[in-house]
């Protein structure tokens, strides 16, 4: 038995503010495949819950007239493997889906659950990250657009507030066109290291774009913002060789009983090397 | 705490229950008497706790009683035929002598009829993703794969890879 007080099944997005507000000790729940599991191990304390399941326009995928790629927040994994949308316009992420977890958790697991609670599970976090993802935000008042980096500022204290809900995911265009993608996962002992990275090839096949998205253990998943600069601009060949000096000096690595700080730098660079490398080999779209 | 009333089609039965809001669908299905349902490690990891949802397997200790709210649920008891035969898989599974401690089998016989029921040819490889929800710490797995390979052989439904 759950500790839960009370829960509500609302069948709109507005109608689910609208309890979050009625009852500010409510939290959200999608497939629960993560929260039930916490609340049974009395992570979290008495809660009423606020069960979006019954949502339908939250489950929709289709494409915006700009041809960016929106994702409703509870797509299971498994929809999202079936989805021929997903497979064509992004066929990484299609194929991140059908390999997290077991085909029945892949069924209850929704999108919106795996980046709203990262750590330390989140596999999605990182991929969408380097997508540049952006987040619609529904509160009691209004709707606003968050850049998906700003969930996981400052510890991810900083947004969106206990009563806005995640109500689409957008990609947009320019992340999917003429870009190359690699997520890769390190968790051969203990703890995962995870990465994705992002390459948009300009002139003479130099890097204009480079987005780098990295989750550490024990941290949230975060961009590289100073390294990504320094290496735009840079022949293939230049960035390889400067990532590994540049990369260390970005990431800040907790203390883990099971993989030390070093460690985790070391196995952050090679990966990153190995993705960029794989990258640059492929040869993928030029300006 | 205020009990809420669901209304759902429980092995071909409908029924209406009276649930709370932090039961789970296993805690309910066990509440009726249908201990095929295994609580384990009540985390989804297990599968133990392996129910069909309107055809499809899910993890019944991770999934709240008032969700199943108009849904159709298969449980072990409710394979039997009429007649009390039980299912090709079932026998499978006694030919190949998959039940050890049999704590495991009946979620992992649901999955394996939710499998055969799709129509469509596996391969090993396929089966074994397939069953990957399951853990069997008898370490029964070959014989219980070999089970499920049985069947669909016998359906010609197997695939060499």
């Amino acid at each position: 038995m759950f500790d839960i007080k009370k829960t509500t099944q609302p069948r709109s997005l507005e109608e689910a503010v609208r309890a979050l507000v009625a009852d500010p000790s409510s939290k959200c729940i999608a497939g629960g495949t993560d929260m039930l599991p916490r609340l049974h191990r009395r992570e979290l304390g008495s809660c009423s819950l606020v069960s979006l399941g019954n949502i339908q326009e939250l489950k929709n995928i289709s494409e915006t007239e700009e041809s960016d790629l929106l994702i409703g927040p509870l797509c299971t994994c498994q929809q999202l493997t079936r989805e021929p949308l997903l497979r064509r316009r992004l066929p990484l992420l299609y194929q991140v889906f059908s390999q997290i977890a077991s085909p029945p958790i892949r069924r209850m697991a929704t999108i919106g659950g795996n980046i709203c609670r990262p750590l330390p599970g989140g596999d999605l976090a990182v991929l969408l990250l380097a997508l540049d993802a952006r987040l619609y935000i529904q509160g009691p008042a209004s709707a606003r657009w968050l850049p998906i980096f700003q969930l996981y500022q400052e510890g991810g204290k900083l947004e969106p507030q206990p009563w806005e809900i995640l109500g689409r995911i957008l990609i947009p265009r320019t992340s999917l066109e003429n870009n190359q993608l690699k997520y890769t996962k390190h968790n051969s002992s203990g703890p995962s290291i995870r990465l994705a990275l992002r390459l948009e090839r300009g002139e003479e096949g130099c890097i204009k774009t480079l987005r780098l998205a990295i989750a550490l253990p024990g941290q949230w998943p975060c961009t590289q913002p100073r390294t990504e600069a320094a290496l735009r601009g840079l022949s293939p060949a230049e960035a390889l060789e400067k990532l590994p000096q540049l990369l260390p000096k970005d990431l800040s690595p907790l203390h883990h009983p099971q993989i030390d700080r070093s460690s985790q730098l070391q196995v952050a660079v090679e990966l990153s090397r190995r993705c960029l490398t794989k990258l640059i080999q492929e040869g993928g779209p030029r300006a | 705490m205020s009990l809420q009333i669901i209304r759902c089609t429980i092995n071909g039965q409908e029924r209406e229950l009276a649930v709370e809001p932090g039961t789970s669908l296993a805690e309910a299905l066990r509440g009726l008497g249908l201990l095929s349902v295994k609580e384990g490690c009540q985390a989804g990891e297990c599968g133990a706790c392996t129910v069909l949802l309107d055809g499809q397997s899910i993890h019944s200790c991770i999934y709240l009683a008032v969700w199943a709210n108009g849904k159709s649920i298969l449980t072990l008891e409710g394979l039997k035929a009429p007649e009390g035969a039980l299912h090709p898989l079932q026998q499978a599974f006694i030919k190949e002598a998959a039940a050890h401690c049999g704590f495991c089998n009946p979620g992992v016989i649901l999955t394996g009829v939710e499998i055969l029921e799709e129509g469509r040819s596996y391969s090993l490889a396929e089966l074994r993703q397939r069953l990957s929800g399951h853990a069997c710490t008898c370490g029964g797995q070959q014989n219980i794969l070999h089970a499920l390979a049985s069947v669909l052989q016998a359906q010609g439904l197997l695939r060499e890879r």
